[in-house]
């Protein structure tokens, strides 16, 4: 493990992995989301108390899922940012964040529109919905304050450490339907004695749980390499105003 | 129950106008950004360029 991080530390390596591996990955991801919405809205069964409404779960909860699963790999990121100054886990978290973001946003407005003929009302500050909430405002302030910094090794520290301190928000986020008395349902896949939803329910929320995971895959990859040129042309610039 | 399909319509369109605009813009700009990077000439004076 430790070789494949130090083989991808160097920034043209990383270029020519991601270079092959981002297409197939591209198509991966249309793959599982085509089969998924196939299912999810053609293929699986209304819910005998909330009816057709039960499809927004599958796109609801994956990114849901997603906006934990990227808030997690950026603390991860960010731990060998600030430990073993790994330039490229910089450059990961930076482009981790607006991915991130927008699952949180989707979570979010999804959830409001499942809300409002659930439970009647659009909005409720309740422990799930804030946390979540706050997520996302980590998530714009991570994105504000990297960019914030003309020094970009500067940026990626303060980013890291934002993040090591957002960290504490996702156990909240798992748990708080356990700890308080919430409108929000409790965990019925990820839960410790199994899951509680029908095999003809869980194919759809899998598959596009896959999907947008290579989403968040694919587009990491891209916006990495965009990132590498831009640093790359930095350098270019600094370079030709030298023989200049 | 079917008037409820509209809710899901919405929430499906949303998320797919988010993905679709996100996915978009990224390769998008990834290809403007290997563009510059293959048409930077180091030797020329095209700085403010």
């Amino acid at each position: 493990m430790n070789n494949i991080f130090n083989f991808l530390a160097n920034p043209s390596r990383f270029r020519i992995f991601a270079k092959n591996i981002y297409p197939f990955s591209l198509i991966i991801m249309l793959i599982f989301i085509f089969i998924g919405l196939w299912f999810g809205l053609f293929n699986s069964p209304p819910d005998y108390q909330q009816g057709e409404t039960v499809r927004i779960m599958y796109v609801h909860v994956p990114a849901a899922w997603m906006a934990m699963i990227v808030y997690f790999s950026m603390t991860v990121m960010s731990i060998f940012s600030l430990v073993w100054r790994h330039p490229l886990a910089d450059i990961l978290a930076k482009c981790s964040a607006p991915i991130g973001a927008m699952f949180t946003l989707i979570a979010l407005v999804t959830g409001s529109i499942w809300g409002k003929p659930t439970w009647g009302t659009w909005w409720v500050w309740d422990a799930r919905l804030t946390s979540v909430f706050i997520l996302f405002l980590i998530y714009m302030g991570h994105i504000v304050l990297v960019r914030a910094f003309e020094d970009e090794y500067k940026g990626a520290r303060a980013g890291a450490i934002l993040t090591l301190f957002g960290a504490f928000n996702l156990p909240i986020i798992k748990f708080s339907v356990d700890w308080w008395n919430t409108l929000h349902q409790p965990a019925s896949v990820i839960k410790l004695n199994g899951p509680s939803i029908h095999n003809d329910m869980m194919v759809p929320l899998i598959l596009m749980a896959f999907g947008f995971l290579f989403f968040y895959f694919s587009f990491l990859l891209i916006n990495a390499q965009t990132e590498l040129n831009h640093r790359k042309l930095k350098k270019l610039f600094i370079k030709q105003l030298n023989l200049n | 129950m079917y008037q409820h399909l509209i809710f899901v319509y919405s929430a499906y369109c949303f998320t797919f106008c988010v993905l679709l605009v996100f996915g978009l813009n990224s390769i998008l700009v990834f290809i403007k950004a290997n563009k510059n990077i293959d048409n930077f000439d180091v030797e020329s004076d095209n700085i403010n360029t």
